[in-house]
């Protein structure tokens, strides 16, 4: 089994961006070219979030649709996605997997439930967006309104862990687009206590860390600046992805 | 009459424009089809599953499909994928509906245990059983909780994840089915339909 380690590309919109901590927005380009990178880079996987969907309440099937008829690889998507209906019209233009975040906390377990029956429960992702709060404690960061869902980390997931999620999607807030390492020990603390498979992502910003995250746990690894950037200081726009030599490295490794 | 060559069965429970899109970069046309009359046209039929077992067979019985496909006729191929494979046996843990019942199997889900979480998720290896088949040596994309438990006779491929589980199945006539996502699995899933459409020669 290979190790999955994903590209998650921002939409904003018709651009492609990169945030910083979930606030500041750097511009990439054009998504249909960028997509198009990453597919010719043969990229196991693709997770596509549009963080205006939700608060411009509209799902963007068309360049979603144009996104999709050239990748020919597994896609991901998340943003703004309120019903089956949107899902349905999703699965249809080339998406497998669903990222559901706003509506869950909106409607609770409840709509998960709906979606895993329908669909079954490969295709649902849940995402949870955690951030320090100013006692330095986790907690689950509501974007659209800059603060903290009611619910603790802990409930939350003792509560996903009756639910047959096809993975849960950790996203550090505090680490996002900074490219200085993962928070590996709360990584692995939340790695130990969850039943469903999970996709961490916040902080990635060398090959390094990408090894050590697969030397601290068994699960799925997200990368943003680190596959569109050049470097840390510059960020100037390259795409790129592992290459050969070090894929075999992790793969290796560990087999 | 000649026949048209590739189907692709569009009722809302597939990716059915993947597949088209992928099929098209090989260079084969294809169909969508929503109307079941119109299945007898065509010589090899591809039916997607992302879904769960029992609404992609609601799906199937509402627009009429679920009998067509049941009775193929002998000279045209079907292919599954994912779900579309696993509604090619009897029944399936996943659901109380009857599956399509035309390779004999069940559908069953995967056991877990630590380090294999479900779902079954990512690129796996598909190792070819027969030598009178197309070899076909790489990896392919996973996503499924469930899988098809059948006799060795039927079985094309396997693939190991905790388990060892066919990947890979077939009647031994014009029933075909794959539990992963060949129009997914970039180089790989193009290389895939080339070799399975030249092995029916169509």
């Amino acid at each position: 089994m290979k190790k999955r380690i994903i590209p998650v590309l921002t939409l904003d919109n018709d651009s492609m961006v990169k945030v910083i901590r979930f606030k500041e927005k750097l511009y990439l380009g054009d998504p249909l070219n960028i997509v198009k990178m990453f597919n010719d880079l043969e990229v196991d996987e693709l997770v596509l979030i549009d963080i205006g969907a939700t608060k411009n309440n509209k799902i963007n099937f068309k360049l979603l649709h144009n996104i999709a008829s050239q990748a020919f690889i597994p896609l991901t998507y998340g943003g703004g996605i309120k019903s089956k209906e949107d899902i349905k019209k999703l699965m249809n233009i080339g998406y497998e997997r669903f990222v559901i975040n706003s509506k869950f906390y909106d409607s609770d377990i409840s709509f998960i439930n709906e979606l895993i029956n329908e669909f079954g429960s490969q295709s649902i992702v849940l995402s949870i967006d955690i951030k320090k709060d100013s006692l330095n404690e986790f907690k689950i960061y509501n974007y659209l309104e800059d603060n903290y869902h009611e619910i603790s980390l802990d409930s939350l997931i003792k509560k996903l862990n009756q639910c047959p999620l096809g993975e849960l999607f950790f996203n550090f807030v505090d680490n996002d687009g900074v490219m200085e390492g993962m928070d590996l020990t709360k990584v692995s603390m939340i790695s130990k206590k969850i039943n469903n498979r999970a996709l961490f992502m916040g902080g990635i910003g060398s090959f390094s860390d990408i090894k050590s995250f697969f030397s601290a746990v068994n699960d799925s690894l997200g990368v943003g600046s680190y596959f569109v950037f050049s470097s840390k200081k510059t960020r100037g726009v390259l795409i790129n992805y592992l290459n050969t030599e070090q894929l075999n490295e992790l793969h290796n490794n560990n087999d | 009459m000649k026949k048209n060559k590739i189907a692709i069965v569009d009722v809302g429970n597939g990716n059915v424009d993947s597949i088209k899109n992928i099929l098209n970069v090989i260079g084969f046309d294809s169909d969508l089809i929503s109307d079941s009359k119109n299945l007898d046209l065509y010589k090899l039929v591809i039916l997607p599953g992302v879904g769960a077992f029992d609404p992609v067979i609601s799906n199937l019985e509402r627009s009429g499909f679920f009998d067509c496909i049941k009775n193929i006729h002998k000279d045209q191929f079907l292919l599954g994928i994912c779900v579309g494979m696993q509604i090619l046996v009897s029944n399936s843990e996943e659901g109380v509906k009857k599956g399509l019942n035309l390779i004999p199997g069940i559908t069953k889900k995967l056991p877990t245990k630590t380090n294999f979480k479900l779902p079954h998720l990512g690129w796996n290896s598909v190792d070819y059983k027969r030598n009178n088949f197309f070899h076909h040596p790489n990896k392919f994309y996973f996503t499924h909780s469930y899988f098809v438990e059948t006799s060795s006779e039927f079985v094309i491929a396997n693939t190991k994840y905790n388990i060892v589980f066919p990947s890979f199945i077939t009647n031994n006539t014009n029933i075909f089915g794959v539990q992963f996502h060949p129009e997914k699995s970039h180089v790989h899933g193009k290389n895939f339909f080339k070799n399975f459409f030249n092995y029916l020669q169509i």
